[in-house]
């Protein structure tokens, strides 16, 4: 038994420091309560539906830990999914859209019914991620906190994407190929012996790309250092030489960015964005991000517990729903995930007391 | 001077901009129109003939000739031939006989007319000829006699007649506005369903502003009715409200009031209908107002109902359109109806076709309508979404004192000001496309012209469970928003009626999760058959799901919400059953129509919300939407 003391001590050791740990543990415990108790869950279309859910606020979840990490927030990723979404679809396929209209009179290379895929993902990233710069430049220049500032511009970027839109919802029926290879039915894991009913999607290899992209920007390299900096202690950082405004700045260029992959993995499956589309959806990556373990005042986080936290709030709504609680109605099981996510956050504290006590 | 000039300039531009933006047939619907050619083009030869011209036949058990009342009808079914350029021939027994008024529906069948319309006095003995104009797929619709399809069991599309219940609900806000303590709905007939129901409305509204209310039954002995009346009052003499529901209750009323000596300060009362005596205590202010039924209305909107349905593939909204309550007051008995009189409208709305394309069709609908009743219009809107300057346009409309004024009521704190100061001048307003009706957004104008979504939720739902089914879903994106929330009400109640249980299932934003949530409810509740969605963003995860599932056709039965290319090609496929539309072409001409009305002939809309949808976009008549999707749907 000594042996196995010892593996325990030295896992608990080298993982427990880790963000990611006390999540991750919370997580494993919980899916397999589900998969012990509740009714259906452990099928391929449950355990696909739960990660194919995430597809769409797994890329938010990981711009915005890199924001919660430096300390900041932003409200106003939603507007720039929309934003993405009309931009990726309107110039993909050509649509019938005041978009593609004014680019083409603009004289960019695209016009109604030829769409220009290359064109319509640079418009579809760089747009966001330019969004997400105004906001960081505001917040540098103007010292207003980054929850005011992002209220303010949640309210303008809407107002931008109507403009830009139109106001109409756009819609294609139309699929290039390419949309598939973004967020299309994954048959090669479907179609496997033993996964009957899965319903996988290319944009969770997609998801796991970004995710690995921004783990190792944030653990791998100095800007990451940076960033845990910044949202430690500002002072303590400034007085190292950081250039805190710069990093805080980048933080949210790359939240657009992820914003702005979202909204082409969006369009990719649903081929349909409105102005309104994905309205509160920073409330659940921060939620997200917080139950992966970040704390909301900033210097820690990470972005696998990010995506274990948007995991374990689909899960749960999955269970909850599967349960089929009698004096639950089905209109109502958000506020059943509302209480277990203050119960994994309180959760977390304490372990991760424990860790460093 | 220079600021008239100045308006003037700004009507002209305006309206010059919005021809210009909307003269190539606005730049919207033409994908949907590329779609339609690929369908069957020829789809419009069976209804949306948007300019041929159009025969219809009234068929009535009464007529001008022998019977007054009916001259009043016919006289609307006439002005609105004449507006609206088409051809109607009355139909009318000699006398009163049902039976002839059978065979004479049969004539008209024979006849094969673009539409007929019909007082269903008889829903038994009219049935049989009814069916054979519904089988021949003539649009049928009743006016002043029947009960709407669903009581009368034949499915003609709507009947034009007076909503007893608002009636009742309508005059008791009226009568409860000045403050009272007791209130007596006097009763000349209980247990007549008409008049009970005028008493139910009577003393909802007055509990509402927590006045206490009996009914009153008297017979048909005017002398008796008078003691009854004075009895009551002995006995009750705090009581003074008073309804009473026809000039023989109001008959007696008089007398009792002359009796006790009381003064129009010590009561207030109102009636339903009109009579000379009635009149002239309208006049004199002994009584606050009569209730008048509205036959010309009748008349007209019977024809206008035809021909929306005949040109534009336009549904009625409901299976009651409600021509009454309408209230003749004072003030109204001192008009005297011109229907040559000159009409300028002023329509002020927060965006317009120049850079929305939904608001194309709606502006068709009001283009239409201004050119054929010799309406003049100008349309007002923002060069882009403005509230501010939307409240400012309706302030310059009111300075351009204009016969009348319709509204998109899109902030109804903001605008109430300068609504207020239309109303204040006298200028008739109404409202289209955005606002909640003149209670709930707590402004006094006329009425608002867009869906009922209670009842879109309800008729969809009586749709969807009419082939039968196990357990019903609402599928709401946003719990919490008061028109998504009547429509899944609507939805639950109608299939409660069938013994469906259904309940509300509440999805988010995120199109991702909408998908899991859809299927994780349907692995924990696997009877579930029968799907409502409340739009495009509802539907869309849907179809999701429904792939992931595979799932068909025959396993469920799907309504939605609204259009959308998806939509319109599932519906085209069988999948789902139908969408819903609010008519946005119905709201633009629906709203010139009833300025028109008021204004030329002293027509009241009748209700606070005179819907312009649910419309019904189904396979039967999705090529002809397509058809005409950008210019009137």
């Amino acid at each position: 038994m000594h042996w196995a003391k010892n593996l325990v001590d030295s896992l608990s050791h080298r993982f427990g420091r880790s963000p990611v740990a006390g999540p991750l543990a919370t997580f494993v415990v919980v899916l397999l309560l589900c998969l012990l108790f509740v009714p259906n869950f452990g099928s391929w279309r449950t355990i696909s539906g739960i990660v194919t859910a995430v597809s769409i606020s797994g890329f938010v979840t990981i711009g915005i830990t890199f924001l919660m990490v430096a300390g900041e927030f932003d409200l106003s990723i939603g507007a720039m999914i929309a934003m993405s979404g009309y931009l990726f679809g309107a110039v993909a396929v050509g649509a019938d859209s005041q978009i593609t209209r004014g680019l083409g009179a603009a004289g960019l290379p695209v016009a109604e019914g030829s769409g220009n895929l290359a064109l319509a993902l640079i418009l579809a990233l760089t747009v966001p991620a330019l969004m997400g710069l105004v906001n960081g430049l505001i917040l540098v220049w103007t010292r207003i906190p980054s929850f005011i500032v992002t209220l303010g511009t949640r309210q303008i970027y809407r107002g931008l994407v109507w403009l830009t839109s139109g106001g109409v919802l756009l819609q294609t029926l139309g699929k290039p190929p390419i949309f598939n290879v973004f967020n299309g039915r994954f048959e090669l894991l479907n179609n496997l012996p033993l996964f009957e009913g899965a319903n996988f999607r290319t944009a969770t290899v997609w998801l796991l790309a970004a995710a690995f992209l921004g783990q190792y920007l944030l653990v791998h390299t100095r800007i990451g250092n940076h960033v845990f900096a910044v949202g430690g202690n500002v002072g303590a950082a400034t007085a190292q030489g950081i250039r805190t405004s710069r990093t805080k700045v980048l933080c949210f260029v790359f939240s657009g960015l992820m914003a702005g992959a979202a909204g082409v993995i969006s369009f990719s499956q649903f081929r349909s964005v409105r102005v309104a589309e994905q309205a509160g959806v920073e409330l659940t990556a921060i939620a997200a991000s917080v139950v992966g373990g970040a704390l909301l005042n900033g210097g820690y986080g990470s972005v696998w517990g990010a995506l274990v936290g948007i995991l374990m709030i689909s899960l749960l709504r999955s269970a909850v729903i599967l349960l089929d609680i009698p004096f639950i109605p089905a209109d109502n099981f958000p506020a059943v995930i509302g209480a277990t996510i203050i119960a994994s956050v309180i959760l977390n504290n304490y372990l991760r007391s424990r860790a460093s006590g | 001077m220079q600021q008239r000039l100045y308006l003037i300039t700004t009507l002209l531009l305006v309206t010059v901009l919005a021809l210009a933006a909307c003269a190539p047939g606005g730049d919207s619907g033409q994908q949907e129109m590329a779609q339609s050619e690929e369908g069957e083009g020829a789809a419009a030869a069976e209804a949306g003939d948007a300019d041929g011209g159009l025969s219809f036949i009234a068929v009535q058990h009464a007529e001008c000739a022998w019977d007054s009342f009916w001259c009043t009808v016919q006289n609307g079914i006439n002005s609105a031939a004449d507006d609206l350029g088409v051809d109607v021939t009355i139909l009318a027994p000699d006398e009163f006989d049902l039976d002839k008024t059978a065979s004479l529906i049969e004539q008209a069948v024979a006849a094969n007319p673009d539409g007929i319309m019909l007082t269903v006095t008889d829903p038994i003995l009219f049935k049989e000829p009814i069916m054979k104009a519904i089988d021949a797929g003539i649009p049928v619709i009743a006016y002043n006699a029947g009960s709407g399809p669903i009581a009368d069991n034949i499915p003609y599309y709507t009947y034009l007649g007076q909503d007893e219940y608002q009636g009742g609900y309508l005059g008791g806000l009226r009568l409860a506005a000045g403050g009272g303590t007791q209130g007596v709905c006097i009763n000349q007939q209980v247990g007549h369903t008409g008049l009970d129901k005028r008493c139910a409305g009577f003393s909802d509204a007055l509990a509402e502003s927590g006045i206490p209310t009996e009914v009153l039954a008297i017979g048909d002995d005017p002398a008796e009715a008078t003691t009854i009346i004075g009895d009551y009052y002995t006995a009750n003499p705090d009581t003074d409200v008073f309804l009473t529901l026809g000039p023989n209750g109001a008959n007696p009323f008089y007398v009792f009031v002359e009796n006790e000596g009381l003064t129009a300060d010590d009561i207030t009362h109102g009636t339903f209908d009109l009579s000379e005596e009635i009149k002239a205590n309208i006049v004199s202010g002994m009584t606050m107002f009569g209730i008048d039924q509205q036959p010309f209305l009748q008349g007209y909107g019977g024809v206008s109902t035809l021909s929306m349905i005949a040109r534009y593939g336009i549904l009625p909204a409901l299976p009651v359109s409600a021509t009454g309550p309408g209230f003749v007051d004072a003030a109204s008995l001192a008009s005297e109806p011109d229907p040559d009189a000159p009409v300028s409208v002023i329509a002020v709305q927060h965006a317009e076709c120049a850079w929305d394309s939904f608001w194309c069709v709606v502006q068709n609908g009001i283009n239409t309508a201004s050119e054929m009743m010799g309406v003049d219009v100008t349309i007002l809107a923002p060069d882009e979404f403005d509230l501010d300057k939307t409240a400012s346009l309706i302030e310059q409309a009111v300075a351009a004192n204009p016969d009348g004024i319709m509204l998109t009521v899109t902030d109804p704190i903001l605008f109430k000001e300068p609504i207020m100061k239309a109303i204040d001048a006298g200028i008739p307003v109404i409202a289209y496309n955005a606002g909640s009706g003149p209670i709930a957004d707590n402004i006094p104008y006329y009425t608002y012209l867009g869906q009922d979504e209670y009842q879109g939720g309800y008729l969809g739902g009586l749709r969807l469970a009419a082939g039968g089914g196990t357990q019903g879903v609402c599928i709401n994106q946003q719990v919490g928003h008061t028109g998504l929330d009547k429509r899944c009400a609507g939805f639950v109640d109608a299939l409660g009626e069938s013994g469906i249980p259904a309940e509300v299932l509440a999805i988010g934003d995120d199109p991702a999760e909408a998908a899991t949530i859809i299927g994780d409810y349907f692995t924990a509740n696997p009877d579930t058959d029968i799907f409502l969605t409340l739009g495009p963003n509802g539907a869309n995860p849907f179809y999701v799901f429904v792939e992931n599932e595979g799932l068909m056709a025959d396993d469920f039965t799907h309504g939605t919400f609204d259009l959308s290319q998806e939509i319109n090609a599932n519906i085209e496929s069988g999948l789902t059953m139908f969408g819903i539309d609010q008519q946005p072409f119905l709201q633009g001409f629906g709203g010139i129509q009833a300025l028109n009305l008021l204004v030329r002939h002293g027509i009241v809309p009748a209700l606070p919300v005179t819907p312009t949808g649910p419309g019904f976009v189904d396979q039967g008549n999705l090529s002809v939407v397509q058809e005409l999707a950008g210019e009137y749907r």
